[in-house]
């Protein structure tokens, strides 16, 4: 376990905290201004965790393990670029949470699970590290993006039921933030559109890594579509990655031909974010890469 | 020790012709204040649409309903009726007074904004004249302190009290930026038009007006700096506009779920924000089941409102508290400054008479060595030092109001008797007026400064 990290979790939960009570509590600017400094504390605390695992060879792409507490720090970090001029504390008190049990499952994630053998052979290193890279990038930009529908969705609500407008959040200085359901779909297509990009990257170095290393359990070449299917279903990973990738790709084709926003997207968005979730957790049971880029 | 005092009327106590014939024009509210300095010494004068207060000290020697009197009369002199609308307070709650008008806690509209800046505007005219002398420096800016507090620790002003105002906010809270956002206006009424006011000081610049009548549509349109339009154009608008509002006087519903349904489709789903202000509604009610489609009536725009407004009255309770605590906090500050000359002459005082003794006592031992003559200074100092530092702490803590229990006592009051101390001079007001000499009035009218209560105000707008 790397040093820093029971002080990494404890000052998480101390932000999350605070993110809790700014949202609960507008009024009492204090939990809002002392939320970030906890949370840059923490991510500082992570990064010096990071570089001591790199040290140790245990870096983002060795493993799901480490690039699933890469992920949470990324999610950590694109939260205070994204509310920099715009507090949105609700956003914290979502993603922050996520981020840290993120950051929790992969700690306790045994190290010595089960490595299949040669997937990381030489001569294939950069294809495996653009491709853990590029897929933990991505789930890090679509747990951006969930966060920012799961506001605009509270948000539309109340709206669309013409309840009461409600305490917004005041920023640190006092003055009311305008984050409107306008900004809030606009972080989401963006955030999606580059995790797509990433994500569509991690695919096909994916694709082409199973292509390149032969798979134990793989069916031989020329195999019905039994022996395939029954191939797939131990890897559900694959399948959920296609599914996963179809549904934002279908998003994005919504949002430029016939105008896909709001709402929709919003709620595609989570199915997407939830997909791209369960393959993470499917490659950390299985602790699918190896050590080899460390070997 | 001089007092803040405040002698006025308001909304609460004052219909609006008590209050109009009593404002004053920026013209003459200079010679009003040398005029009330005259009297009292200092003078601050408060003229909104809502109040007409004046704020000033009442110097030390100078009976309380003396010098209100005369005030009150410099107030009403050409307009007699008003005086029975006046109150008038001296002291502390002159200054809780201050700090709850300042905070918008008395205002028609609780919590609306103006009125820091309306006393503001007050404070550096009074400063400009030179009527601000000692009292009026130190209580004034902590009253604006104490707004900003009360601003910036409570929601109190933070939601919208109008219906133009919700308008605004709603369109804030799904655009954001209201620049570049175009706003269509159905129909040519008078609450549409201060709506869409509403929306211009949020930055929104581009009007679109449409009516039936097309002279009425291009009037509105010059008023708002827009473009008038034909009413069969009005499908073509919906497609461009953010911000729809209708106000026509249509018996049937003018926009409908097929209509607008078409329309959003060519949007591409863009936000539409639909304000129905008309009665019979302009709007089906089925329209706010489309998506990305908000729709406000008339009600639902009165339930914000009042949520909002109930929302602030929630937040007047922690407002109030606030006020509570700081006046306290003045109120100790205020007594600590008191006692200082008070507890500086004791000092002197004794130090004084050990100075004296010693001036007798050392020419008559001359053989005394110059280290043993400090030690008998030092000697005497410390005797002093020694009997002053209980009665001087029994001072501080009284003034402090940290005594527990509380004393009734005035200690600086009983030191000043027990003592001849020689105090400073009480301090001047800053322009150096001539000494007040009260105005001979009759006791009666001194007497009636009794604030009345009006009817509560049925206005949702700050004026």
């Amino acid at each position: 376990m790397p040093p820093l990290f029971p002080l990494t979790l404890a000052l998480y939960a101390v932000s999350c905290t605070l993110y809790f009570l700014a949202t609960a509590q507008p009024q009492q600017r204090l939990a809002l201004r002392l939320a970030l400094p906890v949370l840059l504390l923490a991510f500082s605390t992570q990064a010096l965790d990071i570089g001591w695992l790199c040290l140790h060879g245990q870096h983002p792409g060795s493993s799901a393990r480490e690039a699933t507490f890469f992920i949470a720090w990324l999610m950590a970090g694109a939260f205070p670029l994204l509310t920099y001029r715009q507090p949105i504390p609700l956003l914290g008190a979502l993603l922050l949470p996520v981020a840290m049990m993120m950051g929790l499952l992969a700690r306790l994630v045994p190290a010595t699970a089960a490595q299949p053998a040669g997937l990381f052979q030489a001569g294939h290193r950069a294809l495996a590290v653009t491709h853990i890279f590029a897929s933990t990038l991505g789930t890090a930009l679509f747990g951006v993006a969930a966060a920012a529908s799961v506001v605009y969705l509270l948000r539309e609500k109340r709206l669309k039921g013409k309840l009461p407008i409600g305490k917004l959040p005041l920023g640190t200085d006092g003055s009311q933030p305008r984050v409107s359901l306008e900004t809030l779909d606009t972080w989401n297509r963006q955030s999606i559109s580059f995790g797509f990009l990433c994500f569509t990257t991690a695919l096909v170095t994916g694709t082409v890594w199973l292509m390149v290393v032969p798979q134990p359990d793989a069916p031989p070449a020329g195999s019905g579509l039994w022996e395939t299917t029954l191939f797939l279903i131990r890897r559900p990973q694959y399948s959920l990655s296609v599914v996963t990738w179809l549904l934002y790709a279908g998003l994005l084709y919504g949002r430029v031909t016939v105008g896909l926003r709001g709402k929709r997207a919003a709620a595609v968005t989570l199915y997407g974010f939830a997909l791209a979730l369960g393959i993470l957790l499917v490659y950390l049971l299985r602790d699918t890469p190896a050590k080899v880029l460390s070997s | 020790m001089s007092r803040l005092f405040v002698i006025g009327l308001s909304h609460r106590t004052a219909p609006i012709e008590i209050r109009e014939a009593l404002a004053v024009s920026d013209d003459t509210v200079q010679s009003k204040l040398l005029e009330a300095a005259r009297l009292c010494g200092e003078a601050m004068l408060l003229s909104t649409c809502n109040r007409f207060e004046l704020y000033g000290s009442i110097p030390d020697g100078m009976a309380d309903a003396a010098a209100l009197s005369a005030i009150q009369e410099l107030l009403t002199a050409t307009r007699p009726p008003a005086r029975d609308h006046l109150y008038s307070h001296v002291g502390e709650v002159a200054v809780r007074h201050l700090f709850r008008v300042t905070a918008s806690l008395d205002s028609m509209v609780l919590g609306e904004p103006q009125i820091l800046g309306q006393v503001k505007q007050a404070y550096a005219l009074a400063q400009s004249v030179g009527t601000v002398g000692g009292v009026l420096s130190s209580t004034v800016p902590r009253a604006f302190q104490v707004a900003k507090r009360v601003r910036s620790e409570t929601a109190i002003g933070q939601n919208s009290a109008s219906v133009a105002s919700v308008a605004v906010s709603l369109a804030s809270q799904i655009f954001g930026q209201l620049r570049g956002q175009p706003v269509l206006l159905v129909g040519a009424g008078k609450m549409a038009e201060l709506c869409a006011r509403h929306l211009r000081e949020a930055e929104a610049d581009q009007f679109l007006i449409v009516n039936r009548t097309r002279s009425r549509a291009e009037d509105m349109a010059a008023r708002l700096n827009g473009t008038a339009h034909e009413f069969h154009e009005l499908e073509s608008l919906l497609g461009r506009a953010a911000v729809v509002i209708c106000s026509t006087g249509a018996r049937e519903p003018v926009l409908r779920k097929e209509l607008l349904a078409k329309v959003m489709k060519a949007r591409r789903g863009r936000w539409l924000l639909l304000i129905d202000i008309a009665v019979p509604r302009d709007i089906e009610p089925q329209v706010g089941e489309l998506d990305n489609v908000y729709l406000y009536d008339i009600d639902a725009l009165q339930a914000v409102v009042s949520g909002n407004l109930s929302e602030r009255q929630r937040e007047a309770t922690t407002a109030e508290q606030i006020v509570a605590s700081e006046l306290s906090r003045f109120q100790s500050r205020e007594r600590q400054e008191d006692v200082v000359p008070v507890i500086k002459a004791l000092r002197s005082y004794a130090q004084g008479i050990a100075q004296a003794e010693l001036n007798k006592l050392l020419p008559r031992m001359p053989a005394l060595a110059e280290r043993d003559r400090k030690l008998v200074m030092q000697l005497c100092d410390s005797i002093v030092n020694k009997l002053l530092h209980a009665p001087l702490t029994a001072l501080k803590r009284s003034a402090s109001g940290a005594d527990d229990p509380p004393s009734q006592l005035d200690l600086a009051e009983a030191v000043r008797r027990l003592f001849p101390l020689q105090l400073p001079a009480p301090q001047e007001a800053s322009e150096g007026e001539t000494s007040p000499e009260p105005v001979p009035l009759s006791p009666e009218r001194a007497a009636a400064t009794t604030e009345r209560r009006a009817t509560p105000p049925t206005e949702t707008e700050p004026t």
